[in-house]
């Protein structure tokens, strides 16, 4: 059997990483949570991960320094990065290649998984429905 | 690596205490309701002989339920033999336990007691093996001590409530997060919303969207915004449907039930759910609707429309107030988009008869050039759409036409209107209106951008106009289409000093002039437009002319 995507999820707030972390795997994938960027580098270098999903603000490590080192390492340079925001931050200038979207927060866990789903060209799951 | 909502289920939590009590030694044993005993993780031949045989078969299957009943307890049972019953039946599995499922599975502990105890001896017996043998192969590896078999237990009583906890609190966790998305998805929605309520972008995609994401939100089979029938403000709107792609119902059968619903919801403010559609008595509801939830728009008891949508997608779940709270907070929020919708149309609407009002004073002014802005600013708005201007620019161009000439009010009426040539000094006065008109618009702030259109209008391309002598791409694009237009008007509309020009020379000069007094590329484009538009126009002006002059013909014998 074919392993599902892994998903690395990454921020210090715990609500969010539920929320995402629930969302995405009722979805079918595998996901991996870490609350920092340094956290999330261990993990990433356990087993590479699919794509990652990471706050920009956080502890040790922020998200652009996070997407710089995934891009250091030939195993993770590849990966798309999504960023989340809050409103009253923005990302300073310079592209970072690897981050590929970004989303601000409040943000919609729907829009997310459409992101998630786009960027590993997976045809949405019609029946994405509430996991009992 | 961070535990999180959804990683860790029933199963992982009873798969590592049970990983956890392999380490310890401790053997783990799964019974089938048949009788059938296996045994989980590393095993020796001493447990193999204990739990495959037919007494330990025979007893267990006799407490299998009470067993199962007793998950957590440590239960003798024979000297020596205490099972400890944990999981699966453990955490989340535990909420629905199923009534024919009584596979037990526990931890067992084998102590001193076991080698003295009567069951041991038959075991030996049945299978042939002499007891002395038998008890010499059980040694430490195999057995503990009573006390530490009583202990052990009792931790293991204590490792499985805390793993029932852990299944607990990921169970709330998992709820938690679930009604937690559905709040983020409400508050992004709610943000969305009220950052996309820009009101001068027409209002219908705007309105579509919504609608559309809306309904995602609250997971409805379709939804739709009828805004009130009876304001004129919303009468180019066709009314926003939303419906689900699974769902075979037809978009047009729910515009035709908003009417009426407005109609049964007459003079009602708060949300209603109707469980049954049916109690309406509309004909045709059940084709488009189970249940229903209305939710009146409406701003300081000035109704807007109605938000209405039906039936949940999701088969378990009806229509609950949380929806109806929902819609509402959705509700105000689109009541104030649409009576900004109607303040807006208002306002334009107010500003255009302002600039036309002021279009007809220049132009009355001299019956000659009656209508003469309008037809400008209907040339300069198609010579705009045609050179590929986008919708903004070409609407502002319009209006710029038709205030281009409002500078004429300070040049003396004499001039204005003087059959034959102009003297010089006259020809002077006249080329000052582009400058007054400039100076009459630049404290109003939505007509700024209108200023170069009025300024430059008489500038040509190659630097011979007024009032700057501004040449080619230096001369703004507002005035370098109004000169066009304003020149094609006066050529082809009769003048105090001259008939009118019929349309194929004027296109001709138009040609011959193109790089000298006009923009060439747009000369291009001007010559390929289609014209009936304006002739109808400058039809429609002539007649308004000869009433006037007649009506003036009648009246004015009354004139003292």
């Amino acid at each position: 059997m074919i392993k599902p995507p892994l998903i690395l999820l990454v921020d210090d707030e715990t609500h969010v990483v539920n929320v995402l972390s629930l969302k995405l795997r009722s979805a079918g994938f595998r996901v991996h949570c870490a609350t920092d960027g340094r956290e999330a580098i261990n993990c990433a270098q356990e087993e590479a991960p699919d794509l990652v999903i990471t706050d920009y603000r956080m502890p040790l490590l922020d998200g652009r320094a996070l997407s710089e080192l995934l891009l250091l390492d030939e195993r993770t340079q590849h990966v798309p990065v999504i960023m989340l925001t809050g409103l009253s931050h923005n990302i300073p200038d310079g592209n970072v290649e690897n981050i590929k979207a970004t989303i601000c927060k409040p943000f919609s866990p729907r829009e997310v998984l459409d992101k998630v789903n786009a960027l590993l060209n997976i045809e949405p799951d019609v029946e994405d429905t509430k996991a009992s | 690596m961070t535990i999180a909502a959804g990683q860790l289920d029933s199963s992982t939590i009873s798969g590592r205490l049970r990983q956890r009590l392999s380490e310890l030694g401790v053997v783990v044993v799964l019974l089938k309701p048949s009788g059938e005993c296996e045994l989980i993780g590393p095993r020796r031949r001493e447990h193999e002989l204990i739990f495959g045989s037919q007494i330990f078969t025979n007893i267990t299957r006799a407490k299998l339920r009470e067993l199962s009943h007793s998950v957590g307890h440590p239960t003798v049972i024979w000297p020596g033999l205490t099972l400890v019953p944990i999981g699966p039946n453990q955490g989340i599995a535990t909420f629905k336990p199923t009534s024919n499922d009584t596979t037990v599975i526990a931890a067992a502990l084998l102590s001193q007691d076991l080698l003295h105890s009567e069951q041991f001896s038959r075991i030996c017996d049945a299978v042939g093996i002499d007891l002395q043998a038998a008890v010499a192969r059980f040694d430490q590896e195999v057995l503990f001590s009573n006390m530490e078999a009583e202990r052990l237990a009792q931790v293991i009583t204590w490792m499985d409530r805390d793993a029932a906890d852990l299944g607990w609190r990921l169970h709330e966790l998992h709820d938690l997060s679930w009604e937690l998305a559905g709040t983020y998805e409400e508050l992004s929605l709610l943000y969305k919303l009220s950052m996309s309520m820009v009101v001068d972008h027409p209002p219908q995609a705007f309105l579509e969207q919504a609608c559309h994401e809306m309904r995602e939100v609250v997971g409805l089979r379709w939804l739709a915004i009828q805004p009130s029938p009876t304001e004129h403000g919303f009468a180019n709107l066709k009314v926003p449907v939303c419906v689900d792609n699974q769902s075979r119902i037809n978009a047009d059968d729910v515009r035709r039930l908003g009417p009426k619903l407005i109609e049964r919801m007459h003079d009602r403010i708060e949300p209603v759910i109707l469980d049954d559609a049916r109690v309406l008595g509309i004909d045709g509801m059940d084709r488009v609707a189970h249940s229903l939830l209305l939710t009146p728009l409406h701003i300081e008891g000035q109704p807007l429309g109605l938000l209405y949508g039906a039936d949940k997608i999701d088969p378990g779940s009806g229509l609950s107030t949380v929806d109806s709270k929902l819609c509402a907070s959705l509700g105000s929020s689109l009541s104030i988009y649409l009576k900004n919708v109607l303040l807006y149309d208002d306002m334009h609407s107010m500003f255009l008869g302002t600039l036309h009002a002021l279009s007809t004073t220049i132009d009355a002014k001299d019956s000659y050039t009656h209508g003469h802005s309008e037809r400008v600013a209907l040339v300069g708005k198609q010579l705009a759409k045609a050179a590929g201007l986008d919708d903004h620019t070409v609407e502002r161009i319009y209006l710029s036409g038709l205030v281009h000439d409002v500078g004429k009010i300070g040049v003396p009426e004499a001039v204005l209107t003087k059959p034959g040539r102009l003297t010089k000094e006259e020809f002077d006065l006249i080329k000052k209106h582009p400058e007054i008109g400039a100076r009459i618009l630049e404290g109003i702030r939505q007509m700024e951008d209108l200023i170069p259109g009025v300024l430059y209008h008489h500038e040509a391309w190659d630097g011979g106009g007024y009032p700057h002598g501004l040449a080619g791409r230096d001369i703004p694009l507002f005035g370098r289409v109004l000169a066009l237009a304003d020149a094609f008007d006066a050529m082809s509309s009769d003048r105090t000093y001259r008939n009118a020009m019929p349309m194929h020379k004027v296109l001709d000069e138009v040609r011959r002039c193109s790089g000298k007094q006009f923009d060439p590329d747009l000369a291009d484009i001007f010559v390929g437009l289609d014209f009936s538009a304006y002739q109808e126009m400058i039809e429609q002006h002539k007649n308004r002319i000869n009433k006037q002059e007649k009506e003036e013909l009648v009246s004015s014998p009354e004139v003292p």
